[in-house]
């Protein structure tokens, strides 16, 4: 009777009844809090498809392989997902990402494009659990790198985003006296490939913390650069590059003079990039106070997609990084939530952020942390500005799986 | 030895060179009375360049080895928010902890304690509480203290020495996390002569020195008068206890715990009638300590198990320092209360929602005597009628219990509260707006308990306020979206639920206010109670005009109560429609191909790109738009923005401090300033709006009383709980409650009489935690293999791997073989340090795999009996193979004939086929998976207390089983029979045909002597003349050795009969050494086996 009583009880496990929404976040938080994750009626209603798509299958054994000791249900339609997580690891890993199944029609239907995402999707996914690994995490994706920022971001964008991000919670600080210091983390886009073919190569490097440090981000401060890359791939004209810089330029130029767009042309030759076509812009724009913001599209691949001339992308590009800097925040719109989700993880003092317009996302991902950590933030509007501020006291939370010496 | 007086090395003076000039010179200065004495030190500081400069840089060097990295300090600054400092009495028992604790209470509240049980909590100065604890003598128990303990008074007998228990302690301490420790020495007036004790106190204190450290606090406690130590040595150790700085430790930093004062059953009682073993909900009420204690944590009882708290609220201290208005220098006599509900003082406590009276016992006594305790009735109460009928029917307060009340009477009044209508918010007497706060706490989840199901005690409900929320809180979800417009909340929404209710009552309030403050209509919200009815029409009103006009609050958007899928804030998140942002969309499946696109030529527009000018460096902001991004500077400019004056203040008084320290402080200082703000930052953030809030962003924070209620405790925590064991709460983080491996550094302790054994069961304690797991040792190779261990060695380190909850590493582990029973040696049987946590670990262990060879090749050998099948053999192509001469080999490949498992290996040389061949592999070990926690708090005493498996050697003892053998691991005699070769024999034909010098040559032994032996020897005159001579000096040296040997043989005699005499003298003084040593000995273990009965 006794040890029954003292048995510890399941009730931590985080059930979801509401599909695979938020699905990689879930997964992440749920390593992240050591609780079991239960996701019920994944696709239920989808009686062509039901259950879990190629890619979060794909999503899922990345995250086996990244931890030992996790245990990954599935049921025989693959509508409900069982996990207890693991300790996570790190180390080096290899990960093919799913692409679509006819790589030879260079523009295929979007069934088949249901089953694949971009390597910035599984990026993206793992980025808030890269520093807590036993070691520190160095990943190789193989897949699609470019042509899909309208729905993933791409490695480039997180490259630019999330790694001063890195830096600001402590991550990989490197300091250049002590050689002891850890390697700073990095994401290096090594071969390009377009959607939907695929075909590049992306690596991640990430050190391992003991503790993240808590932040205090609230001023934007004033932007006095912009950085930017226009990439083509297998596109034989190079001029389409410097057409997209050079309109972007033409817009960013009215408000800042220090404005620097490279070109960046890779053809098939000596397997610089995959087979297929692309084109696509990155801008950076940088801060007096370190507060970087990035913007970013690309030609849309698909049959059906109106031609956008190289023009109109480069106005469009530069007009949402404008967009991004209107909004006032210290973050971009699309990482707040791993801003969000690092503070909740800090040590127990207040971290602060601005962020512009606080996206769905981050809303979702909000309610999400206090169900699983028990974090409330402070969200405070700030009318003068329209930003909002967001505080919360950190869970305390400490990289366990780190061994000490 | 030989001789006494030792010819040392005498100093030899300089005869020449520099000193002896110096000191000639200096000789002769003496002589004629003209030496300059220089008295001044200062004023010549410098005169020695080589040792002024040793000086600086031994000081510099000393400062330097004091600096250290800041600890994370996570202890309130204020001491308004501080829990009470929790001071451990610890000792075997008979040394006087009651007595000491006693004892100083007296001093502290000058009430003299009946009984010492359970924490005991005094104000023992104008800004200081003070919470006494006894640690019983129970290894639990002292496992538990130790873990929470701010300070350790370690009582010791000194007539009687240190027991075991003390050293016990101070191991568990160290493991824990070493608080302050000061050594308390009682039973001095039993020294008779004053040399003795002079003798006895040196010796204790030298020992207890090398525990701690050198200089460690100690007090000495000379006799006890009318059952209290002498008043002053008490008051000197108060002002000690008073001066002690305690030092943050890093478990205790990083997680909460309450020291339980009290507890209640509240289960239903219909559910106990039903089944008296059902599941209990208890309700735990004490300090929160150390860091923020949040609402959904789990929390570990220790001695009972982890649970989820069901709800936790704060209660009004039971045991206030006095406000800080008053303008005193010391404590008033009115303001040092004692709290101390275990402890039979104090009858009145105060629950959240009602007021406890203990009346100690039944006692009925008849309608008309009822007119005092109907009086407190009215008072304290609702005043309903029911309520005083239940009142006669359960028992009645004693007369004499207002006399126990240690709170005057009428601060009870003040406090007392009333409810004058259903519904309304209860009148509190004596309160104003600023109390206000609290008294809603107490109220807003009032229903939750209805029916406390408590025995011999009356509680005295308050109300209940909800409809004046509902207002609020219906108002504002109507804003946010359409899906709870339509259900106003009737009453049941609200009662019976969660903090988490409260806490969305909270922010509904909380809106509203906002709201006020953006439409600048003036309203109270503190103006509900007792007028709201009147206002209703107008604030109902008002609230809808806010609603159509003010901002939503995001807050209550994001964490409301029926928050809605789709979030569309029109102010906020203007324009929004037009980008989704970078993110990947909420839904990860529906908004697959959404595109985000948006026509950047609407950005083009200069009138647009005209509104953000402003963010860039080269924008027009001047210091009028400076307010609106706060202060900064123009990095390529270098100009500064905004506030500029008090910051360069700032600035220069900071610059000015720092430049007086040193520049290598400078690194430490920054750490210390960066703390400092840190700090002041987590004070300042949520502070600002509220208790509620600031509870429900933060979590209960240290200092603050908390009611914990917890449901689900088996109903054995009540048959058997003990007030005098400590029951502490301790939270965890989500990551400890997750089970793992856990591999720890790990060593014998060296007082410990037995080496451990492999997968014998031991009980760790780590952490909040105790629980009885299976370590498995090993140690790690050069290679970096972790090899199996069979015992831990003796005298070092070696990796332990057990299965247990998971805690961060460098967390200090002891291990104990068996908690309860009276052990005589000591207990702790290991110490170690958690290093790693993984879901597996490889552990291995040597396994020789033996074949033999069934036929042999020039350096290919067929090997059988190594494997079983063809399977196994693939598995180990390419294994190296060694026989036992030393010869290398390889395995190549299984055979398909012969017998399953047979292979073909290859050679570096050719091998006999008597060799035996190994295959050296290593085999992984499967680490035990056995957690058990120790529920000493869920068994009692009964039986001897918890007990969990015992280790088979005891089993195995305690049944009679003989040792199982296994016949193959006995070692047996090596019989190694002579090979006896066979002769080489020579074929005959073949003999004939070698040529001579390889025939083999068989001269065989001659029968009969040769004729030479019969010869005799004629010699010559001097021939014969030498023989003689040398036979003669033959003669003469053997003589002489015959008689050396006699002698030396006389000799060696002599000596043996000299040294067994001597011998005989020494094994005498040695045999009545030991027989002295051995008397006392025993005179020692009997009188502490009487000792030991006397407590019993």
């Amino acid at each position: 009777m006794s040890a029954a009583a003292a048995t510890t009880s399941s009730a931590g496990t985080l059930r979801f009844e509401d599909g695979a929404v938020q699905f990689r976040q879930r997964i992440v938080v749920s390593i992240l809090s050591h609780r079991s994750l239960l996701i019920r009626n994944i696709r239920a209603e989808d009686i062509d498809a039901p259950g879990l798509r190629q890619y979060e299958a794909s999503f899922l054994r990345l995250i086996d392989s990244m931890t030992n000791g996790s245990r990954i249900e599935i049921n025989s339609t693959g509508t409900q997902l069982r996990l207890s997580p693991g300790v996570l690891t790190g180390g080096s890993i290899e990960h093919t990402c799913p692409v679509p199944t006819q790589p030879t029609d260079s523009r295929p239907d979007e069934e088949s494009m249901d089953s694949s995402r971009s390597i910035g999707w599984f990026l993206e996914g793992i980025l808030p659990l890269a520093p807590f690994g036993k070691e520190p995490l160095s990943v190789s994706f193989f897949g699609i790198t470019d042509g899909t920022c309208d729905v993933d971001p791409t490695s480039d964008y997180l490259k630019a985003s999330a790694l001063p991000l890195f830096q600001k919670f402590g991550v990989g600080v490197t300091d250049a006296e002590d050689f002891l210091s850890p390697q700073a983390p990095s994401i290096r886009v090594v071969r390009r490939g377009a959607a939907p073919a695929g075909g590049g190569r992306v690596e991640l490097y990430s050190p391992v913390v003991q503790v993240l440090q808590p932040i205090e981000f609230t001023d934007p401060g004033k932007f006095k650069r912009v950085r930017g890359t226009a990439i083509t791939c297998k596109i034989v004209s190079s001029s389409m590059a410097a057409r997209v810089a050079f309109a972007s330029k033409g817009l960013l130029h009215r408000l800042l003079p220090d404005v620097w767009i490279h070109t960046d042309a890779h053809t098939i030759k000596h397997h610089k990039c995959g087979p297929s076509p692309g084109l696509s812009l990155v801008l950076t724009a940088e801060s007096t106070n370190g507060v970087v913001l990035t913007a970013e599209c690309c030609l849309d691949y698909r049959k059906d997609a109106s031609r956008e001339l190289p023009e109109d992308l480069g106005t469009r590009g530069s007009a949402l990084l404008l967009n991004e800097i209107r909004k006032g925040g210290c973050v971009d719109t699309g990482m707040q939530s791993l801003a969000l989700l690092w503070m909740c993880l800090s040590p127990e003092d207040v971290s602060r952020i601005r962020v512009g317009t606080l996206s769905q996302y981050a809303v979702e991902s909000l309610r999400l942390f206090k169900q699983a950590f028990g974090v409330e933030f402070k969200v405070k509007p700030d009318h003068a500005t329209k930003t909002v501020l967001l505080s919360c006291l950190g869970s305390g939370y400490r990289n366990m799986s780190r061994a000490a010496t | 030895m030989e001789d006494a007086t030792q010819d040392h090395h005498k100093h030899k003076t300089r005869k020449e060179g520099r000193g002896a000039k110096e000191k000639k010179k200096d000789k002769r200065q003496q002589l004629q009375n003209d030496r300059v004495e220089r008295h001044n030190p200062r004023a010549f500081s410098v005169a020695n360049i080589g040792r002024t400069k040793r000086t600086i840089q031994r000081n510099a060097d000393r400062a330097q080895k004091k600096e250290y990295v800041p600890l994370n300090d996570r202890r309130a600054a204020e001491v308004h928010e501080t829990p009470p400092s929790l001071v451990v009495v610890m000792g075997p028992s008979g040394v006087g902890k009651s007595t000491l604790i006693r004892s100083l209470v007296k001093l502290y509240t000058n009430y003299t304690l009946t009984t010492v049980t359970g924490p005991i909590t005094v104000v023992a100065g104008k800004n200081k509480r003070i919470t006494f604890m006894e640690c019983p003598n129970d290894t639990a128990a002292m496992l538990d203290c130790a873990k929470i303990a701010d300070l350790v008074l370690l009582c010791v007998d000194a007539k009687f020495g240190f027991e075991m228990e003390t050293f016990e302690f101070l191991n568990i301490l160290q493991t824990h996390g070493f608080p302050k420790v000061m050594g308390i020495f009682t039973h001095l007036d039993q020294f008779r002569t004053a040399k003795n004790l002079r003798k006895t106190k040196k010796l204790l204190k030298h020992r207890f020195w090398t525990e701690i450290y050198d200089g460690a606090k100690m007090f000495y406690f000379s006799g006890v008068i009318n059952g209290k130590y002498l008043k002053n040595e008490c008051k000197q150790l108060t002002l000690f206890i008073s001066r002690v700085k305690y030092r943050p430790l890093v478990w205790r930093n990083t997680h909460p715990y309450v020291l339980v004062d009290r507890h209640e059953d509240v289960t239903n009682p219909n559910a106990i009638e039903m089944d008296n073993l059902c599941d209990r909900s208890v309700t735990f009420y004490g300090y929160v300590r150390g860091t923020h204690l949040k609402p959904n944590m789990k929390v570990h009882v220790i001695g009972v198990g982890d649970y989820i708290m069901a709800d936790v609220s704060v209660l009004p201290d039971p045991c206030p320092i006095p406000d800080k208005e008053q303008e005193r220098t010391t404590l008033k006599k009115k303001d040092s209360l004692l709290f101390a509900p275990l402890s039979n003082v104090g009858a009145v406590s105060f629950d959240k929602d009602a007021v406890y009276i203990d009346i100690g016992r039944v006692n009925y006594t008849k309608k008309e005597n009822l007119s005092l305790s109907s009086l407190i009735n009215n008072t304290n109460g609702t005043g309903g009628k029911d309520e005083e009928t239940d009142v006669s029917e359960e028992g009645e307060y004693d007369s004499d219990a207002p006399a126990d009340v240690r709170v005057g009477v009428d601060e009870n009044m003040g406090k007392s509260t009333l409810r004058i209508f259903k519904g309304s918010q209860a009148v509190q007497a004596g309160s104003d707006s600023s109390d206000e706060e609290s008294d809603g706490e107490n109220e807003s989840s009032g229903g939750a308990s209805d029916n406390l199901g408590t025995r011999l005690r009356r509680k005295a409900e308050l109300g209940t306020q909800n409809e004046s929320t509902d207002e609020d809180s219906d108002g504002s979800e109507d804003d946010k979206s359409s899906c709870s417009s339509g259900d106003v909340p009737d009453e049941d929404y609200l009662i019976g639920e969660g903090s988490y209710n409260e806490s969305s009552d909270q922010s509904a309030v909380s809106a509203s206010n906002f709201q006020n403050k953006e439409s600048g209509i003036d309203y109270e919200p503190d103006g509900r109670g007792l007028h709201w009815k009147s206002r209703i029409a107008e604030t109902a009103s008002q609230s809808f005009l806010e609603r159509q006009s003010a901002h939503v609050n995001l807050q209550e958007m994001i964490y409301g109560k029926g928050k809605s899928s789709v979030v569309s804030d029109d102010d906020m998140m203007e324009e929004s429609a037009e980008r989704e942002g970078g993110d990947s969309s909420g839904d990860d499946d529906d908004d697959f191909f959404k595109l985000k696109r948006s026509d950047g030529k609407r950005m083009a527009k200069s009138g647009r790109t005209a509104s953000i000018r402003n963010k860039f460096v080269t924008g027009k902001w001047e210091k009028s738009k400076v307010e609106e991004f706060g202060e900064f500077e123009d990095l390529e400019t270098g100009e500064k923005f905004g506030q500029a004056d008090d910051y360069d203040e700032e600035k220069k008084v900071d610059g000015a401090d720092t430049k007086d320290d040193d520049a290598e402080n400078e690194y430490i200082e920054a750490l210390k300033r960066e703390k400092e703000a840190r700090l002041a930052r987590n004070r300042e953030e949520f502070g600002e709006e509220g208790e509620r809030s600031r509870l429900r962003h933060e979590g209960f924070r240290q200092g603050l009383y908390c009611r914990i209620q917890i449901d689900g405790l088996p109903a054995a925590f009540f048959e058997s709980f003990n007030p005098h064991m400590p029951l502490v709460l301790g939270g965890l983080t989500p990551q400890e409650t997750s089970m793992g491996l856990i591999r720890c550094r790990f060593k014998k302790h060296r007082w410990h009489r037995k080496i451990l054994k492999c997968n014998d069961p031991l009980v760790f304690s780590v952490g909040w935690r105790r629980f009885q797991s299976m370590p498995t040792f090993s140690t790690e190779d050069q290679n970096g293999r972790y090899r199996y261990l069979k015992y831990t060695p003796e005298h070092m380190h070696c990796l332990a791997t057990f299965y247990g909850p998971q805690v961060p590493p460098n967390t200090g582990i002891l291990a104990i073989q068996n908690l309860s029973g009276n052990v005589a040696g000591f207990r702790i049987a290991a110490t170690g340090i958690a290093l790693e946590l993984d879901a597996s670990f490889p552990i291995v262990k040597k396994l020789k795999l033996v074949g033999t060879p069934t036929k042999i090749y020039k350096n290919t050998a067929f090997v059988t009996g190594m494997f079983n099948s063809d399977l196994e053999v693939s598995r180990f192509e390419g294994a190296s193979i060694k026989t036992v001469s030393g010869i290398r080999g390889q395995v190549k490949k299984s055979l398909r004939e012969g017998q399953p498992g047979s292979f073909r290996a290859t050679f570096e040389d050719k091998i006999l086929l008597s060799d035996i061949i190994f295959c050296r592999t290593w085999m992984p070990v499967e680490i035990k998976k056995y957690f058990n926690p120790v529920t000493n708090h869920l068994v009692g005493n009964v039986l001897g207390g918890w007990r969990g498996m015992k280790p088979k050697a005891q089993l195995q003892h305690e049944t009679k089983t003989p040792i199982e053998v296994n016949a193959d691991s006995i070692y047996k005699p090596i019989e190694r029979p002579d090979r006896h070769f066979k002769k080489l024999i020579v074929p005959k034909r073949l003999e004939q045909a070698l040529p001579y010098k390889n025939k083999p040559k068989n001269l065989e032994k001659r029968k009969k002597k040769g004729y030479v032996s019969n010869r005799a020897v004629v010699m010559e005159a001097d021939e014969r003349k030498k023989t003689t001579f040398i036979q003669a000096l033959n003669t003469i040296r053997k003589e002489k050795v015959a008689i050396r040997k006699a002698k030396n043989e006389e000799r060696k005699r002599d000596k043996a009969k000299e040294k067994a005499k001597k011998d005989e003298a020494i094994l005498a003084i040695r045999k009545a050494n030991k027989k002295r040593q051995y008397r006392a000995e025993g005179k020692r273990d009997k009188a502490r086996d009487s000792k030991r009965m006397r407590n019993d």
